[in-house]
């Protein structure tokens, strides 16, 4: 892993297209700004680990629908 | 084509019908071939289930029976990449989580599963910035059972709220 260290308002570029800035630093929190091609997916870390919990835990289902019926 | 599966033995698929999710699903990024198989008549809820692994197969809905308004946006990157030609050519399921009790079942209506049904490829499309929950109750608890219900109506009138 590259650990680069930036201070406000400087920048860092992937690539040829992908520049990501630092906006602002409080306390623990950065915020930061990403420039990249609409096709580069950007997505918090957190949420695809929790979309991958949601996936694992529905593959681990035991309980038995096939009788299921929906009221209409 | 026949595949193995722990949850519902050998079972018959139809090969032209196998979905192809080319990036995985996240947690099971090695998973590429999935068959959608429905449960029954009437019955809202389909596995699934790989072609590769008898062991995976997911729970899922078409959303739209239980959540009459979810609607999202699909972008252009998505559209392209799952080479969607028009919009009815698109199908949406969600992934149902339930741990022992259905009456608890929620489904991720922030990361749906969006298929080209004509090419039969398909992604978990993860949406950025969602109104919608990752775990959203699939029944709504008050309408339970009676007990709820009551539980409910006595907390209203305690809390001051009017009759409709």
């Amino acid at each position: 892993m590259l650990v680069l260290s930036r201070k406000k308002n400087q920048a860092i570029r992937i690539g040829e297209d992908i520049e990501i800035s630092i906006l602002s630093i409080e306390g623990d929190t950065v915020k930061i700004g990403i420039e990249a091609p609409k096709k580069v997916s950007i997505l918090r870390k957190e949420l695809i680990e929790e979309v991958a919990d949601a996936n694992r835990e529905s593959a681990g289902a035991t309980v038995d629908l096939k009788d299921f019926k929906l009221d209409k | 084509m026949q595949i193995e599966s722990t949850r519902l033995g050998t079972i018959e698929i139809d090969k032209d019908r196998i979905i192809n999710f080319p990036q995985g699903i996240p947690g099971f990024l090695e998973e590429k071939q999935f068959v959608l198989i429905p449960m029954g008549e009437d019955n809202p809820f389909f596995f699934l289930h790989s072609v590769t692994n008898k062991d995976l197969s997911f729970i899922v809905i078409e959303p739209h029976i239980f959540f009459r308004d979810y609607e999202l946006m699909l972008s252009e990157e998505l559209i392209e990449s799952l080479s969607i030609d028009k919009p009815e050519d698109v199908a949406i399921y969600t992934i149902v989580t339930i741990k022992d009790d259905i009456k608890k079942a929620t489904t991720n209506l922030q990361a749906p599963i969006v298929v080209n049904a004509v090419k039969l490829v398909a992604k978990q499309y993860i949406l950025n910035d969602s109104q919608y929950l990752t775990r959203q109750p699939l029944f709504p608890q008050k309408s339970n059972t009676d007990e709820v219900a009551v539980t409910n109506e006595a907390s209203m009138s305690g809390s001051g709220a009017k009759e409709e």
